[in-house]
């Protein structure tokens, strides 16, 4: 279990209002404690009462950052927090407080720099029963995790902790709902499972020159920030790309112009056992701005080539894709082809895990999706089959059994992924839908001297199945 | 919506899978862009599908 101590924590004091809103509201508080330790008793306080002057609100509210530059990956986030004095319930908050990203001290002006929309522990509206004397535990698994994406995607995470009144916010006079944070025993920290991998320096020749060059100057711990999380390992072999197809010098419709090396499968072609396909025209080839059927495909190829960060489209740029329209697909029981890389030759490539093969890919389509998307790996340049596999597991079996597992986005920015041997129905919501990324780990064809990658599109079932590839590359360390 | 290659703006028009060819035609099916052509049966399912979409008269590039 690792640990993190906050760097920077304080409380700010909110002045006495007239009334709720005024209290909550307020943009500045009375005064800050910055990074206090020793004790006060009131560092979470909804407190309201009638006095000499009438009847007042004050409010205050505890911040902490925490510095997570070193993690890209975690699990099973916890606050602890030692309570001391006085005890009522409380809500963990996002928050934006240290000038937003840990660059200054707390100030009064951060005491309503709290994100009130999203909770970060996982009882909405219930709050956290504080105590005293001793070290709580306070899951951050609220706003479906929210707490553990910012840790892992920014180098820090800012936090706030209010009283349930304040968080409820609604007006209460005659309310004290006050907490004390131990300040004096224990600075806050945070718990988690540190699933952050192992880098090597190494990665960076995997990565395109526009992310290298945002990363010179950063420190090692900021870098592991532009990789892939699951680039792993590297022994600083040489980078080598062995296969960079982006189709931008390709011609629209014509499959004779496939990329030199590349051949599309044909009615002889095996794809498993005895199966074949036989589309005749159509299936795969080459095409610009949008497929020819409606609500299906993409409006464009991807923008930023194989190095793309990004998907989107660029309705003049080129992209390899399957045209299901007819005679390309058959209903209900489906029809394929298989598009076939060059013969690639992995004989000096470093088994170290940095073995890849990336490509975007849009898959839309209005009606039902049946089609199925898989990558085999095999020695022969017509046969897609186990039978001739580089590798256990490495060729089909069927339509949706067997070849190498995929690793793609399930959202446009990557932040979620799923993994399986085939890509299944449509991803994207339109043919405006941006390109997606996927990764397939070919580690295991690492010393490997003669291996051809099959695209198998599956189970086209209607016109409206087409199912677009661009940006592909292979790169590995030797 | 401005044309990606011209920057003109795009028309909304109807898309349509025509016998030989896909179209852009008018409320009345008359032929205003033959956008490209096709080998696909009479028959086929996808024979008179159409869509809405946005599409450049310089330069023929269209948005589903």
């Amino acid at each position: 279990m690792a640990t993190i101590t906050a760097s920077k924590w304080g409380v700010t004091v909110g002045g006495a209002a007239p009334n709720h809103d005024a209290a909550r509201d307020a943009a500045s508080a009375l005064s800050v404690l910055v990074n206090p330790t020793t004790n006060n008793g009131r560092d979470i306080e909804y407190y309201s009462y009638t006095g000499g002057k009438g009847n007042a609100w004050e409010i205050s509210r505890t911040f902490l950052y925490f510095d997570t530059s070193s993690v890209t990956a975690l699990d099973n986030l916890v606050l602890k927090v030692d309570g001391v004095t006085n005890a009522d319930t409380v809500k963990v908050m996002k928050a934006t407080a240290f000038g937003g990203d840990g660059s200054t001290n707390l100030t009064t002006a951060d005491h309503n720099n709290v994100t009130w929309a999203t909770s970060y522990d996982g009882t909405s509206g219930v709050g956290e029963t504080w105590s005293t004397g001793s070290i709580m535990s306070i899951t951050l698994d609220g706003s479906s995790g929210q707490a553990e994406t910012d840790a892992a995607n920014n180098n820090y995470l800012i936090l706030a902790i209010v009283s349930i009144s304040d968080y409820l916010d609604f007006s209460q006079l005659g309310t004290d709902d006050t907490s004390g944070v131990d300040w004096a025993t224990t600075t806050p920290y945070i718990e988690f499972d540190d699933l952050t991998p192992s880098y090597n320096i190494s990665n960076i020749f995997t990565e395109s020159t526009s992310n290298i060059s945002t990363i010179i100057g950063k420190s090692l711990a900021s870098i592991s920030k532009f990789y892939d999380v699951s680039l792993t390992g590297g022994t600083g072999g040489t980078a080598t790309t062995y296969l960079s197809a982006d189709f931008s010098d390709q011609t629209y419709t014509n499959i004779s112009t496939f990329p030199t090396g590349w051949s599309k499968g044909s009615s002889s072609h095996i794809l498993w056992g005895s199966q074949t396909y036989d589309v005749g025209s159509n299936g795969w080839r080459f095409d610009y701005n949008a497929t020819t059927s409606s609500n299906t495909g993409p409006n464009g190829g991807l923008a930023g080539g194989v190095d793309a960060t990004t998907g989107t489209q660029n309705t003049l740029n080129r992209y390899m894709y399957y045209e299901s329209s007819s005679p390309a697909f058959v209903a209900t029981t489906g029809k394929g082809n298989v598009a076939i890389t060059p013969e690639l030759d992995f004989s000096n490539a470093l088994s170290n895990n940095t073995l890849k093969l990336t490509f975007w890919f849009h898959i839309y389509g209005v009606t039902t999706q049946t089609q199925d998307f898989g990558i085999a790996a095999t020695t022969s340049a017509t046969n897609s089959s186990s039978s001739v596999e580089v590798v256990s597991g490495a060729g089909f079996t069927s339509a949706t059994g067997g070849g190498l597992d995929i690793t793609y986005w399930t959202n446009d920015t990557g932040t979620t992924t799923s993994t399986g041997n085939r890509i299944s129905g449509a991803q994207q919501s339109s043919s405006a839908g941006l390109w997606r990324k996927a990764e397939v780990d070919l580690n295991s064809l690492a010393g490997e001297s003669s291996v051809y990658i099959h695209f198998m599109l599956a189970d086209a079932q209607y016109f409206q199945s087409d199912f677009a590839l661009d940006g592909i590359k292979i790169v590995g360390e030797e | 919506m401005n044309c990606e290659n011209c920057n003109n703006e795009m028309t909304q028009g109807i898309y349509k899978c025509n016998s030989g060819s896909y179209d852009i035609v008018d409320n009345n099916g008359n032929i205003i862009i033959n956008w490209k052509s096709h080998n696909i049966d009479e028959n086929d399912v996808e024979i008179g599908d159409t869509s809405t979409v946005h599409y450049c008269q310089e330069c023929h590039i269209i948005i589903m």
